[in-house]
């Protein structure tokens, strides 16, 4: 009788302890112990960045003494899938969601984000560059918010150190940066032991490549919007690439291993990178870099006659449906878009401003000097399209390493076949307006 | 009677268990595969079959069952023969000391995690720049590779390293297998005049067939479904999709392209493959599970 009672209540325990291990605690209101109610706001790794963005919630919290935000970040390899796990889950999710404009059609084409406010979406209609919200409209409504505008083109990192042993002066037309590329770079097999300039990583490919057809005066977007690279402007932008790659200034070691370019020149390993201005925080907080003395970041000098380029909607806020507090997110990620609030964060992230009205700001001006001279192109940019960017890119950069590696000289086919793949598999479901 | 209550008490965790984890969420997953799934949206369209017709058009989709086959018949063979071959040389070890050492030393890549020994390969190994290939390659007087942009080398790199990272398991096994055999057959074929090779190729082996086809089975399985190596040495694929497997792709098309419908008609494709292959492999090893 005893070891029946004993064997009964273990097969109890045991199967209380599943149920218990399925549940979820409610929720709804989430209020830490001194009472306040908590805002998650959720963000991917990126040191300078989370530290803005507690700054940002500090002051937050400052004019809004009964909310208390939480900063969470996660590396950005999972961060995404955490995203979509949060917006599956009825309870317990984030409030706000920091996004990547190339990861947020999947998430705006479902109905699980909250609206933009109206008072948010008209100053996203008057005062934000196109670019910047692109991504964010479906139907005519916004679904987020973006915090910067995002820029792969325009400048690049320089290695001083390495310009300066070889006595050269930085580049400023596009034949001098060709002929200063092949002076200084160095081949071995397939790995170049010194890179001269670089872009060809998956971010800066495909954004100096678009550059380089608006720049002829060319477009690679059609009127109903799909993807045509295999124009005159497009084929001869593409041989230019490929030929630098087959000239040895410098390989397709990040393409491959999806890094970035700017890697090698902190590492004295090339002299000139691509890449946006956010680059330059990792300089000085990831490789403990002097700016001015290591290195400087420069504009890329103009491969055609006009400035150009296209540019995909950076990163940005949204507000799951599910949160429990929507009105007080709406609210911080208003005060988070302020513009005085908004300009600060982009400087202590190296990043652009989104709003017209940024652009003529001193107080970005003067602690960004190095940089501020990419706001007067800022206007001379397009939307890069409604695609999703990372499978356009994969599509995309394939194609590239296909050029690179055989003899094959079919440039226009091989465009014209990945113009059509793009178009069918990477457009964006639904409609903008 | 009352045994069977007790008994059906004690399963009833066991098989909750099974329901809520394993057997739900693939009847789950099946289903979605019918629809054109977005989990973050409150509608999602019925397609019926559609997904699975794609299937049969989707270029990508052969290569990976193609590049999952050669991988799992290339990486089960050579597990089996090179985990046998070193279970015998460790089961004629003189002290159990030196065995025990020797299965040590083979099993401590199967503790470390898959994702961690597979960065150390990528970076430290293959890696274009000072990866110890490279650096043999340029003791031999050869120029450096990139060994991401080759196609069957990488997959090969790939099976070397699940093999380094997975024999282990393997060998404990068949160590096992190998010592459970009564040791009367052995002396009787030595008796007989047989040698070691003989008596390991025409008596051990054949007595060992159920460890055999234990081994074959789950290693086959499990293989069919290795993942974390080929997420760290080929995201995307490697070039021309040389290194996609089907485990690899599915997580590409539900994470990165987000179409969970159609990654859930690969993964059905995937679980077909794997039930089908086991099948076959039950018949063929059908094992005596005695030594009588």
């Amino acid at each position: 009788m005893k070891k029946k009672f004993i064997s009964a209540l273990l097969c109890v325990a045991m199967t209380a302890s599943l149920v218990v291990g399925c549940g979820s605690k409610s929720d709804d209101k989430k209020e830490s112990s001194d009472g306040k109610t908590t805002l998650t706001f959720w963000c991917h790794e990126n040191e300078p960045w989370v530290k803005s963005y507690k700054k940002v919630a500090e002051k937050f919290e400052k004019e809004n003494p009964d909310y208390k935000v939480v900063v969470k970040d996660y590396p950005y390899k999972v961060y995404n899938d955490k995203i979509q796990t949060a917006l599956t889950s009825k309870t317990a999710g984030p409030d706000i969601i920091a996004v990547w404009g190339g990861n947020a059609p999947a998430f705006i084409e479902s109905d699980s984000l909250s609206e933009v406010p109206e008072s948010l979406a008209k100053e996203l209609d008057e005062d934000y560059l196109a670019p910047t919200t692109g991504i964010y409209k479906k139907e005519g409504t916004y679904y987020g918010v973006p915090m910067e505008f995002n820029l792969e083109y325009g400048g690049m990192i320089v290695n001083k150190k390495l310009f300066d042993k070889a006595g050269i002066a930085y580049p400023k037309t596009w034949d001098e940066l060709r002929s200063v590329s092949k002076q200084v770079s160095k081949m071995n097999g397939d790995v170049s032991e010194m890179k001269g300039f670089e872009m060809i990583d998956t971010d800066a490919l495909i954004c100096n490549y678009l550059a380089m057809i608006l720049q002829q005066g060319g477009q690679y977007l059609e009127e109903d919007d799909s993807i045509n690279f295999a124009t005159p402007e497009g084929i001869k932008a593409m041989n230019e690439i490929v030929s630098m790659v087959k000239d040895g200034e410098c390989d397709l070691e990040n393409l491959t291993a999806g890094e970035y370019c700017y890697n090698d020149v902190y590492k004295d390993k090339g002299y000139m990178s691509s890449v946006g201005s956010w680059a330059i925080g990792e300089g000085t907080d990831t490789y403990s870099l002097t700016y001015g003395k290591d290195f400087e970041y420069v504009p890329v000098p103009q491969y055609g006659e006009k400035m150009a380029f296209a540019s995909e909607t950076g990163w940005g806020l949204m507000v799951p449906k599910n949160s429990a507090n929507q009105d007080m997110a709406w609210k911080f990620i208003e005060f988070f878009s302020n513009p005085d609030n908004l300009v600060e964060h982009n400087i202590a992230c190296n990043q652009l401003p989104p709003r017209k009205s940024l652009l003529d700001s001193e107080k970005y001006k003067e602690a960004m000097p190095n940089i501020s001279f990419l706001l007067d192109i800022l206007p001379d940019g397009q939307w890069m399209g409604p695609y999703n960017t990372s499978d356009m890119r994969d599509i995309f950069n394939e194609m590239f390493i296909d050029l690179c590696q055989s003899d094959k000289t079919d440039v226009e086919g091989a465009l014209k076949e990945a113009s059509q793949k793009i178009t069918e598999k990477c457009k964006i479901s639904y409609s903008m307006e | 009677m009352k045994n069977n209550r007790f008994v059906a008490c004690v399963l009833i965790p066991s098989v909750i268990f099974l329901l809520i984890f394993a057997v739900f969420p693939v009847a789950y997953g099946l289903g979605i595969s019918f629809y054109d799934y977005n989990p973050t949206s409150s509608y999602n369209e019925f397609l019926g079959l559609e997904n699975y017709k794609r299937l049969l058009t989707d270029e990508v989709f052969w290569i990976a069952v193609k590049n999952t086959i050669i991988f799992c018949v290339v990486a089960v063979t050579a597990n089996i023969v090179i985990t046998l071959f070193l279970a015998k040389i460790i089961s004629v070890l003189p002290s159990k000391g030196m065995k025990t050492f020797f299965r040590t030393i083979l099993f401590i890549p199967c503790i470390a995690p898959i994702v961690g020994t597979s960065m150390v390969w990528k970076y430290g190994m293959v890696g274009t720049d000072g990866g110890l290939l490279n650096r043999i390659l340029g003791l031999m007087g050869m120029p450096p590779r990139n060994w991401f942009l080759t196609t069957w080398q990488l997959l090969a790199i790939i099976i070397v390293y699940t093999l380094w990272a997975d024999i282990g398991y393997n060998v404990v096994l068949f160590t096992a297998g190998i010592e459970g055999v009564p040791k009367e057959f052995d002396e009787a074929a030595a008796i007989d005049g047989a040698g070691p090779v003989r008596r390991f190729v025409s008596i051990k082996l054949p007595l060992m067939s159920r460890t055999f086809a234990f081994v074959a089975i789950m290693t086959m399985a499990n293989y069919f479904q290795m993942f974390a190596q080929f997420q760290v040495f080929a995201p995307d694929g490697g070039r021309s999709n040389s290194a996609m497997v089907l485990t690899n792709y599915i997580y590409k098309t539900s994470f990165s392209s987000y179409d969970m419908g159609y990654a859930s008609a690969v993964a059905a494709a995937l679980f077909m493959i794997v039930f089908i292959v086991a099948m076959i492999q039950n018949k063929m090893m059908h094992a005596d599970w005695s030594y009588e």
